[in-house]
């Protein structure tokens, strides 16, 4: 996402990108403490911000850069307080720190009219509701990875459910456990459900795959954080879409889905009743796994259902024009400085 | 485009009821997968082991995989960056040397750590417990002594009054 944003903005002037926390092996990103707090030449801080993070707060506090905002949202921090409570801190902090930013920032774009609202309910203005750098179809050109086809007919079966999200609390991947143990053992249904994602609170995942473990959940993967092409192959082998997720910003592996044909079914909560829309299956906020396994089952035997869901999907996809978005984003720029 | 019906909502809320009533889905099945899911978090202790040796041992080890890739050579302009990475390659097999002798090093450490947490928890375990069973044990020593010369008081008591008979 950053680096489609980079590409654009190199059209009108140079333009690199810094990080805190560079992903190991990343060898195009900067770390935050070569920016320097100042500059000779005018400069403009493009800021992401997607949670709370008080180092680069006080960096931006620091700098007289004006700064244009691009908000992913923050994730609620009521969830995490049983199970991390500085991070919970942290995302309380990183509310507080939005606000006072405002006075510096000079454009303020929300990538869902969902994060455009919490920031207005924050006091922020003209926020310009724009999905920048999400391309939908990246993963549409990468060959199929031949290991994780080999995994997958030899470790799963019936169709495959995929879920793609980090192991926190508000994403619910217990519901998820929960919705392959009735789909196995109650509905006698078979279908693996392949969980794919960074463990970030490593406790939350550790702890759904031992739930998974003492139920003796049948064709239950964890996968972990894994490489673009077996994204890919996942994706072209799913039948369904699903997360059970409490709040969500955009969710671009919802649009990835779409994207190849996967029809989704999620909650109907915040940005995911108009990222997903009418193109998938929404479930009551309260749904749990009966729900869940309940709306797979119709999904898997509904063939007109999916293929509706499938061409909506489709269509929803096609909103989401990063080239298009990106020469908006330029325009938006050029009427601030 | 026809459009998606909402029914299924209604259908699958139906189907829910129906399975509910069946009793494939028992009263509080939801409730009792949520609770057990909610034990098994608890008994992970993520959240005060913050500080202790075993997490500091994971943080450890997975701070201590050397790569030469994780070497930036990036630069924003060309000429060092050419330059960056052509000493790069040029000393490839330094670097490899030194960071197989550092992995080497770190992997000796992580191991001495474990085993001396391993240590440090089995003395946490039966120094713990065998210093109770001492401090049991002198306590019921302790008894025995106070009621062993209870009885000598008793006889000592008893061989004066037929002393003074």
């Amino acid at each position: 996402m950053a680096r489609s944003i980079r590409s654009s903005l190199r059209k009108i002037g140079p333009s690199e990108i810094y990080a805190q926390h560079p992903a190991p092996g990343v060898d195009d990103v900067y770390l935050l403490d070569k920016l320097g707090q100042s500059a000779r030449s005018k400069r403009i801080i493009v800021f992401h911000a997607s949670g709370g993070n008080p180092a680069v707060y006080d960096f931006l506090d620091t700098c007289s850069d004006p700064v244009i905002l691009i908000f992913h949202n923050i994730a609620p921090a009521d969830l995490f307080e049983d199970v991390d409570k500085s991070r919970a801190d942290d995302l309380r902090q990183g509310w507080k720190d939005l606000e006072s930013l405002r006075s510096k920032v000079i454009l303020t774009i929300a990538d869902s009219e969902f994060n455009a609202q919490c920031l207005a309910d924050h006091k922020y203005e003209n926020i310009e509701v724009l999905p920048l750098g999400v391309e939908a179809n990246r993963l549409h050109n990468l060959p199929s990875n031949a290991v994780m086809d080999y995994r997958l007919d030899r470790e799963t079966n019936g169709p495959l459910l995929l879920f793609v999200g980090q192991s926190v609390p508000h994403k619910k991947i217990e519901t998820l456990i929960q919705m392959q143990y009735l789909l196995s053992v109650h509905l006698g249904r078979e279908s693996s459900l392949v969980l794919v994602g960074p463990p970030t609170i490593s406790a939350i995942q550790d702890a759904a795959l031992e739930q998974a473990r003492r139920l003796r959940v049948p064709n239950c993967i964890f996968l972990g954080q894994i490489q673009d092409d077996e994204l890919a192959t996942l994706y072209r082998r799913s039948s369904v879409f699903v997360t059970a997720s409490l709040h969500e910003g955009l969710c671009i592996p919802a649009i990835e889905a779409m994207s190849f044909e996967v029809p989704v079914i999620a909650r109907r909560t915040s940005a995911l009743s108009e990222t997903v829309g009418d193109a998938g299956m929404l479930l009551p906020e309260d749904a749990g796994p009966e729900f869940f396994s309940e709306a797979v089952n119709e999904l898997l035997e509904n063939d007109s259902l999916k293929r509706n869901l499938i061409e909506r999907g489709k269509e929803k996809v096609s909103h989401y024009d990063s080239a298009l978005n990106n020469q908006k984003f330029l325009d938006s720029l050029s009427q601030v400085i | 485009m026809s459009s998606v019906s909402p029914d299924y909502l209604e259908k699958i809320k139906q189907r829910v009821a129906e399975r509910r009533e069946a009793g494939d889905y028992p009263p509080g099945l939801e409730n009792q997968l949520d609770r057990h899911y909610q034990e098994i978090l608890r008994g992970f202790n993520f959240f005060s082991d913050e500080d202790d040796l075993q997490s500091l041992l994971r943080r450890l080890k997975s701070s201590t995989a050397f790569d030469a890739t994780s070497i930036e050579t990036w630069s924003p302009n060309p000429l060092k960056r050419m330059v960056h990475r052509v000493i790069a390659k040029l000393t490839i097999r330094q670097t490899s040397g030194v960071l197989s002798q550092v992995q080497q090093h770190a992997n000796t450490l992580n191991q001495a750590f474990e085993a001396l947490i391993l240590l440090v928890d089995e003395l946490q375990v039966d120094g713990g417990s065998g210093q109770t069973e001492i401090l049991n044990n002198r306590s019921d020593l302790d008894k025995r002594l106070s009621a062993a010369l209870d009885r000598l008081s008793l006889i000592e008591a008893e061989l004066e009054s037929l002393r003074s008979k």
